[in-house]
């Protein structure tokens, strides 16, 4: 699996490596108990601060997607992924509420709206189970 | 004067060696110019053209007036003497290929200011962040197992053949032939004999960090073509760590040659023949790297994170940036790899590759007092 940021983007480097992580988790790209490459390796590879992988990975972690295994270093979750928590919902619902309300705002439908979330969920989902790439 | 054969030998090492240095202006990314970004449209202009050929133009006046004085020098001299010059002029090559390269990529920048070049910089970085479809790109630990297995053999038979080695003999020689700073080491003893062992291991030992440093060297993936780009960093990481091994198995074989010349009866222009094979199959190995690549494509990919040129101090000979967590990134231009100096270890590895040679150098004339 590949990773992309970038540079000019408003979203931070560590949030947008944390996106495209858990992304490849939910695409099955990355599976429970894979590792991951070290802090330095990946930060000497995208030519980033050490800092910024580093608080991706501690904030991934913290979530419980990522574990640090004595042997195997930073690895996905072998065992269960963290559930639906409070946290989440709320985060949830208010990136989804500011979204819906500028949808209305700009002319979408109801219907429309939830068709692009619900494809957006299949799309993310759908490779589970593949070879990772 | 010099043997024919010998000046014939020494004369092609010379041209050869001149040559792999030369050559490697037309290696690497055609849109690098001495280390200058060049726009893609603009990699075949003249005179851009012209700066490449410029280049080649100093490196033959240098290579032809060092190979005149070289031989007004030695015509007069013996085997042994003549050959300390010439081994001067090959290390003068690369300081002087230096100042080739400094005055090339002033032209360049001038070229660069005159023509307000706006390189566009690649502002997205690409990872790959699984690695269980691939292995390691470098040849693993045991691979370096045949070089142990060659300092084994030496040792067992210097064992063997233990009373057959005399109980005097030289260590080292000068160039008269006769026994120099080292004489009080001419009595047979584990040191004397096995001398050439230690620096077997010293240098398997350099060399397989050497590999070590090329596994982690950053692997930079264009964003537009992460998988292909990640597979020409993996073949061409495998081509540098298979000439290291090749080369690095050549000197411990040609140590333990020299180690059994040394200890029985000592041959100096066998030693001497010897050298030059090691060191032509070292160059063509090398050459024969650079043409693979480039044939391959393999010397286009550019580091995507080291390519902004106000971070490329000394002529371009160094790379200075705080932000980038490399200690090690690729040469904008030639083959190799040059240091972080922004970084501590960066610092520590120039201070060691200076410092090391100078410490020896020191070494050996305190032991010559």
């Amino acid at each position: 699996m590949f990773i992309e940021l970038d540079l000019q983007s408003e979203t931070p480097l560590y949030e947008q490596l944390i996106n495209q992580l858990i992304e490849g988790i939910a695409s099955g790209a990355l599976k429970p108990g894979d590792p991951l490459p070290s802090v330095r390796n990946l930060a000497e590879n995208l030519g980033i601060n050490l800092h910024t992988v580093n608080k991706s990975y501690t904030l991934l972690k913290q979530e419980g997607f990522l574990q640090v295994h004595r042997k195997k270093g930073v690895i996905v979750q072998p065992d269960a992924m963290p559930g639906v928590t409070a946290e989440f919902e709320a985060k949830l619902f208010r990136q989804l509420r500011s979204l819906a309300a500028e949808a209305a705002v700009r002319g979408m439908t109801e219907e429309a709206f939830v068709n692009r979330c619900k494809r957006l969920y299949e799309d993310t989902t759908m490779k589970r189970g593949g070879d990772g790439q | 004067m010099m043997m024919n054969g010998t000046l014939i030998a020494a004369t092609s090492l010379y041209f050869i060696q001149a040559l792999l240095i030369s050559a490697q202006n037309f290696f690497g990314p055609r849109t690098l110019l001495f280390g200058v970004s060049v726009p893609a449209t603009e990699t075949q202009d003249l005179a851009v053209r012209r700066i490449r050929v410029q280049y080649i133009f100093l490196m033959g006046i240098i290579v032809l007036v060092m190979a005149a004085a070289c031989f007004s020098l030695i015509r007069y001299l013996g085997n042994a003497h003549a050959l300390v010059y010439f081994l001067i002029a090959l290390l003068l090559q690369f300081p002087l290929s230096g100042i080739a390269i400094a005055i090339c990529r002033q032209s360049a920048l001038r070229l660069n200011a005159t023509r307000g070049w706006q390189v566009p910089i690649e502002n997205r970085r690409s990872a790959i962040i699984s690695s269980r479809r691939f292995r390691s790109p470098v040849l693993g630990l045991p691979w370096f197992g045949a070089h142990l297995a060659v300092i084994v053999v030496c040792v067992v038979i210097a064992l063997v053949k233990w009373n057959d080695i005399p109980v005097y003999f030289a260590i080292h020689r000068n160039a008269d032939r006769m026994p120099d700073w080292y004489s009080w080491y001419s009595t047979k003893s584990i040191s004397s004999v096995f001398y050439e062992n230690f620096g077997q291991l010293i240098g398997t030992g350099l060399f397989m960090l050497l590999n070590l440093i090329a596994a982690r060297i950053r692997t930079s993936l264009d964003p537009n073509d992460p998988d292909g780009s990640l597979q020409k960093q993996i073949q061409y990481k495998r081509i540098n760590s298979f000439v290291i091994w090749g080369i690095s198995l050549g000197l411990t074989v040609f140590l333990g040659l020299f180690q059994a010349g040394r200890i029985y009866s000592f041959k100096l222009d066998l030693w001497i023949n010897l050298t030059f094979a090691l060191m032509l199959t070292a160059y063509l190995l090398l050459l024969g790297m650079l043409v693979y690549s480039r044939a391959k494509g393999l010397d286009q990919l550019r580091d995507f994170s080291s390519q902004e040129n106000h971070h490329w101090k000394m002529t371009g000979t160094f790379y200075c940036n705080p932000d980038d967590p490399a200690i090690f990134v690729p040469k904008p231009y030639g083959m190799g790899w040059t240091v972080n100096i922004a970084k501590p270890m960066g610092r520590l590895t120039i201070s060691a590759i200076v410092g090391i040679p100078l410490l020896f150098l020191v070494w050996v004339w305190l032991l010559s007092k």
